[in-house]
Parts: C-alpha cells; structure tokens; sequence
C-alpha cells in the first residue's frame, strides 16, 4: 500500500479509504521516461501561452491565503478566504457563486464557483482544489495555514482561472474551491451530487491541485528537482495521458502515474463516473507539515507550482476536443492588463521566496527538508529576542549630533513598545484591546562592535549634506554616509536629516542588499527630547519603521490611491481605506464592512505618535515568523 | 489640473494641492503628482515600507477629470478638481 495512503488510514480512518492487498504483478506508481511521453517540444503557440502565468501572482494570493490563521471549513478564516477568492476572481471578469454545503459534526461550509457570465453550453473541463486548511492536533481553532495543503491548490485555480481569461479560452471551463475536504471530501461529494453549474456528462475531465508547491525530494541522492504525481483512474486515463504528455512537452517536470485514486476531491468525481485526475507533487508522502501550523510559506517553492501549473494549463489549452478553447487567440491574446490590485501584495515574503528562486543556495543554506521544518515550527515558537542596535548619527549642524541621552530614550520607548509596558496602552478603545499583542522583543545599544571591540552602539559623523534622500546614501561611507554594521548581527539605525518631509524609511526582511538593511528616521522624528519635534517626538517612528523591518506592513495597505479591498496580510486588523493622520477618535469608520472602524491606534497607521499605541496579536505572529525565516541570527548572542 | 505639480502630505484620501509653502513632516513623507501635457503622469508616493516610489503612466481625459493607467498595472484611478485648488485621486472599480 503506498505510504499516502497507509497514513491517510492511520490519520483518518476515512470513509473514501480502503485497504486492499496489492498482486506482486501490479503497478501502483508508474514512473515515466521523460523520452516516451516527448512530443517534440509542444505546440510553440501552446509554450507562449504558458509564459503567461506568473509566479508572483501566485505567491501573493498564496500569502494572503495563508493569512487568515486557520481556513478551517468552518470558521472566519476560511469564510474570508471565499470572500477574498470571490474577490479575485471577480476582478478576473468571472461570475461567482457560492454552494452552501454541510460539514457533519462541524457545521456549514461554502463551495466556490466561478465561471465566465454568458456561457450557456455545459462547462467540459473543471479546474479545482480544496480551500480549506486544518490542523489536526490543535483542532478547528488553531493555527493552520495550509500553505502548500491546499493553499497552492487554491492560489493556482485563481491563477489558472486569470490566464485562461486573459487569453479568451476559459469560455467552456468551470472552476471550484471547496469547503469540507479536509473532514471527508464533503465539498466536492455534495458538489457532485448537486450538479451545481455543470452537467455530469457532458464534463471531460476534472483537474484538481491539491498540494502543488513543496520539494520533497530534497533530501534524495540523485532525485530530480520537481516531480508530480498524476493520480487518476481506468475512467480518467485519457487525460492522465494527456497531462503526462504535457508535463513531457512543456515543463521540466518528473513524471510519476498512479490509477489508485484517494485522499482528495478527485475521488468524488471518479466515484461519480466522472473523468477526474490528481495533480500533486512529488513525493508528497514526505511533505509532514501538512495538517499542522508547519504548513507555512517557507517550504513552497513557487517554481514548483509554476511547473504543474503549465502541465495544467497545456493540457487544458491543447485539449482537441475542447471547442471553446480557441489555441490561436489564446496563443496570440494579449493578455487583460491588471486592474487594481485587490489586495495588498506581500513584498516581504514574495521577496523571499524569490529569492529562493533565483539563488538556490539560499534553500540549501537551510539545509535539509528536515532542517526547513525545524524553521518553520520556529516561526510559532519564537526565540527570545535582545536585539542589539548600533545607532548612526549624521550631522551636519551641530545641533543635529544628538545627545546619548536622546538615543537612549529612543530604546527605551522601543522596549516599552515591543514588550507592551507602554504607559499609554490603556488608551487603546475598548473593541481593539483583546487583539492587542506583545511581540516581546527587546532592544540594546549594542556593547561590543563588529571586530569584538566595546562600544556605546552609537556612532557619529559630520556630513556636507542638507537633506538626504531616500536612495540609501547614508548607509554607504563611499557614498558619503556610514557603512552599515553586520545586519545579521545588528539592527542599523542611521539618524539624518530626510529631504521631502520624510519621517523615516525601512527595507523589508529580505527586501534589499544585505549592506542597506535597516531603517532610516530623520532627525525630528527620533527619540524623545533634544531635537525630537512635535507630534512625531515620543520616538514612534522608530517602533513603526522597525515594523516594516520585522515585516508588517501599513494596516491600511499599499495602494497609491484608497480603497478597501487591500489587506496587510494578517487577520485581525480592520481593512481600512487610507491612512489616518493626527489624533482621531473612535470610532473611525472607513470601509463599510469592518464594524469597529479603522484600528488608527496601530503603530503601522500613520497617524501623530501620540495616537499610536498597539500592534496586534497577529502582526505579533508575522513578525515573529519573519525574524524566524529572514533573521535567525539577529538578537540571539547576548555577548553583541 | 494638466502641466501642474500637485502636492500632499503622504496618504491616499487627502486631496492634493498646488499650493506653494512648506509641507509638514509625514511618516511617508510629501507625494507629488505631475499630469504632463503629452498625457504622460509621474506620481511619486510612499511606498510599503515608507521609501517613496515613482509611480509613471499614462493619463487620458474622462467627463469630470483625468483617468491615469499606471505603465506596471498598479494603479487605475481617476484624478478629480473638487475645488480650484484640491486634486482627490480615486481609483477606479474593477470591470466585472
């Protein structure tokens, strides 16, 4: 019996299971020579059509995915994970309605469905994945990111349904997320029975994506990079072919087949009669973080799922049978250009991610799949952190070489900041205070320098400049600023005087060379007292630019223009239209759908530093996450 | 509203100005607006992490304004005169 499917037994106990004893003759997992599946490179109209799918539109629906705690079916998480999908597909140009189904022992879900408005013939092929996300040893409430299971899945339907609409070939396809996997395959069980949306006959074939996005062949001497598995039945065996066929033709993918359907809402089609395949990554028997809050960003890799998704999609887009699909508009389309975006992108983690992409031996240098698990269960058990800082002070009046005393009042206002002793906490109304969270992390002066010598952890030069701009020049002693101190090792702060009445700016983990990393405040804005100015004198800049250097963004998200749809990527803070500014009072009511109105007392709002007073529980959660990824040594060393 | 810089203190629901005199100090720092003659904009504005980005495109005249179209895709919004001196930018709805 394949590993899968034992533990699946062991887990579950599901009814969709069986254990059946296998001949010795028998084929459970075929693995494919690349050689006889090759067609010849592929149609090249069908090639040109797959450079449309992009890996980091991928990864920012995966982020916001993942950011909503916990997709259990039956929970906020995941009914804001329809909403946020419902939104995305809209913006896609997509007609959208939900199924409501049941969940025994849990309650109501959704299914999610989505096809192009107008299109009155029978949809021929779906396109789907599970939306919900479940951790088995915490239960329905806690953490469950679900980021490769089945947030790939997911983020590639949205990103499969874009294209397919962008190159006008999506007229004949139906695509559904469903609600209820996880405890049974009940989404996709009631959504065969119901026949919502499509006719059981006239569908060729079913492409469901669960867990699409990790590399679990890592640790294997000699494995080849990526691999997938293409799981179907004797009923689905003509599109088994064709996808193994494309994934020959169009992608570098390692091909292995199986014909023993299971663990996934394929099954309820094929239990249907209905031609239905599994696409999944290889080895996914290794992958054991699923199901648990390990299941994070860090451990998928965005090619992967590029690569699956071009299988897919060639698949789709070269399906003789297929009348809708026109290949030659779809090959020669100019793709929609994007509208607004609908949510906020996550440059932090998409960066990082990225970067694993282009340089692998940042994946190595984590070591082994083991070792990258280790990281991830480190992003929820976070490290005490006593963050060393060296403080670099440029001036060029001398009125502008501040004092000790007004640096160290600056680390004493970002150790009451970070550590929730901040005397003016209570201020924080009434409907935010259960989401206040403490990020427990500490800040020092730094006591020893780079070469292991004392130091004050400030240092200080005169400078010719008037008013530096935001183009990183301080931080270069070339360039006429300072070097930075090792970043692994020390927060840099450089104290200038900033030009276009800028308070301060910071580089995201991993969102820059490693020499800039850091934050900038201006001079006016630092610390309490000496040069510090009115209303940005209580040294708040610094807690909110530190923020972005952990990785939060601004609560009312990035949009150069207001809107309510963007997010900040965590769960518990309101969407909001635009930032607040000064002193507002509650309750500050921007976007309709947030009953508490705008959380302008979060330290990442931009309002007077005497109105910003908390971060919440779940930005806590994401920066320690983000240290735990992108700063693992930083704070650790009591000796710096 | 064309061949002028427009102003405001960083942040997407404040009208912007071509009023002279200083700015005040603001977490993401002054944004400007620039609608050039030869239907070309350049924005600049805070960014995510408060560094201020340059945002260009193209901009064509609609009933009560200007629509911009960012070149990257980032931004579709309508620049509006609500007073002779106040620019509101407001992003344009998604087609469904």
């Amino acid at each position: 019996m394949p590993a899968r499917q034992l533990a699946a037994v062991a887990r579950h106990a599901a009814p969709c299971f069986r254990i059946e004893e296998v001949s010795g003759d028998r084929t459970v997992y075929e693995h494919r020579e690349r050689a006889a599946d090759a067609a010849a490179g592929g149609d090249p109209r069908i090639a040109s059509a797959l450079a449309s799918i992009s890996a980091s539109r991928l990864v920012q629906h995966l982020t916001t995915l993942t950011g909503f705690g916990t997709r259990f079916s039956t929970s906020d998480g995941f009914r804001r994970a329809i909403e946020f999908c419902s939104g995305v597909l809209g913006s896609s140009g997509y007609q959208v309605t939900q199924q409501a189904i049941t969940v025994p022992g849990h309650g109501m879900s959704a299914n999610l469905i989505a096809r192009l408005p107008g299109s009155s013939a029978p949809p021929r092929l779906l396109v789907t994945a599970h939306l919900d996300s479940i951790n088995l040893a915490g239960g329905p409430a806690a953490l469950a990111p679900g980021a490769d299971d089945d947030g790939t899945g997911s983020a590639g339907v949205l990103e499969m349904a874009h294209v397919l609409a962008s190159l006008g070939a999506a007229a004949d396809v139906l695509f559904v997320l469903f609600g209820g996997e996880e405890q049974g395959l009940f989404g996709s069980k009631q959504f065969v029975a119901a026949g919502q949306g499509f006719s059981p006959g006239a569908v060729a074939g079913v492409v469901n994506m669960d867990m699409i996005g990790s590399d679990n062949t890592l640790d294997t001497p000699g494995a080849p990079q990526f691999g997938v598995l293409i799981e179907g039945a004797e009923i689905s065996r003509t599109l088994v072919e064709k996808l193994s066929a494309s994934a020959a033709a169009y992608t570098s993918l390692d091909v292995t087949v199986s014909f023993d359907p299971h663990d996934s809402d394929h099954f309820s089609f094929i239990e249907a009669g209905i031609p239905a395949v599994l696409t999944i990554e290889g080895e996914d028997a290794a992958n054991h973080a699923i199901h648990s809050a390990n299941d994070t960003m860090d451990r998928v890799k965005p090619a992967l799922a590029v690569e699956i998704l071009k299988m897919n999609l060639a698949t789709i887009l070269g399906w003789n049978a297929q009348p809708g699909i026109r290949l030659s508009q779809a090959a020669t389309a100019k793709p929609k250009e994007k509208l607004m975006p609908t949510h906020r992108q996550c440059a932090t983690v998409l960066v990082y991610l990225m970067n694993l992409e282009k340089h692998p031996s940042l994946r190595l240098r984590q070591g082994s799949a083991r070792q990258r698990l280790a990281m991830s269960a480190s992003s929820i058990v976070p490290k005490p952190r006593n963050i060393p800082v060296v403080v670099h002070i440029l001036f060029k009046d001398d009125a502008d070489n501040i004092s000790d005393a007004q640096v160290h009042s600056q680390i004493d206002v970002l150790n009451k900041d970070y550590n929730m002793t901040n005397a003016d906490l209570g201020a924080v109304p009434a409907a935010f205070k259960p989401l206040i969270g403490n990020p427990q992390i500490t800040f020092h002066l730094a006591k020893v320098d780079q070469t292991g010598a004392p130091t004050s952890g400030i240092t200080r030069k005169k400078v010719s400049v008037n008013a530096w701009g935001a183009d990183d020049k301080m931080k270069s002693t070339t360039a006429g600023g300072v070097d930075a101190w090792d970043p692994n090792r020390y927060l840099n702060v450089w104290v200038c005087r900033l030009g276009d009445n800028l308070l301060g700016y910071a580089q995201f983990p991993d969102g820059g060379p490693l020499e800039t990393d850091g934050v900038v405040i201006t001079t006016p804005g630092f610390g309490v007292g000496g040069t510090a100015a009115s209303p940005f004198d209580l040294g708040r800049t610094a807690t909110h630019e530190i923020g972005h250097y952990l990785g939060l963004f601004h609560v009312f998200g990035n949009s150069a223009v207001p809107n309510c749809t963007d997010s900040d990527e965590v769960s518990d803070t309101p969407n909001q239209l635009g930032p607040n500014f000064g002193r507002p009072s509650f309750p500050t009511m921007s976007c309709p759908s947030e009953p508490n109105g705008d959380m302008f007392c979060n330290y990442m709002d931009y309002v007077d530093d005497v109105a910003m007073m908390m971060f919440s529980k779940q930005q806590v959660s994401r920066m320690q996450a983000s240290m735990a990824v992108s700063r693992p040594n930083l704070g650790v060393d009591p000796s710096v | 509203m064309i061949g002028r810089t427009w102003r405001r203190p960083s942040g997407g629901a404040r009208p912007f100005t071509s009023a002279a005199g200083p700015m005040t100090l603001s977490r993401g720092g002054t944004e400007t607006l620039s609608l050039q003659p030869d239907g070309r904009f350049v924005m600049r504005a805070a960014g995510p992490d408060d560094r201020p980005r340059d945002i260009v495109g193209s901009w064509r005249a609609v009933d009560d304004g200007a629509e911009l179209q960012s070149d990257d895709g980032s931004l579709r919004a309508v620049a509006r005169l609500t007073a002779e001196d106040q620019l509101f930018v407001t992003p344009v709805e998604p087609k469904k």
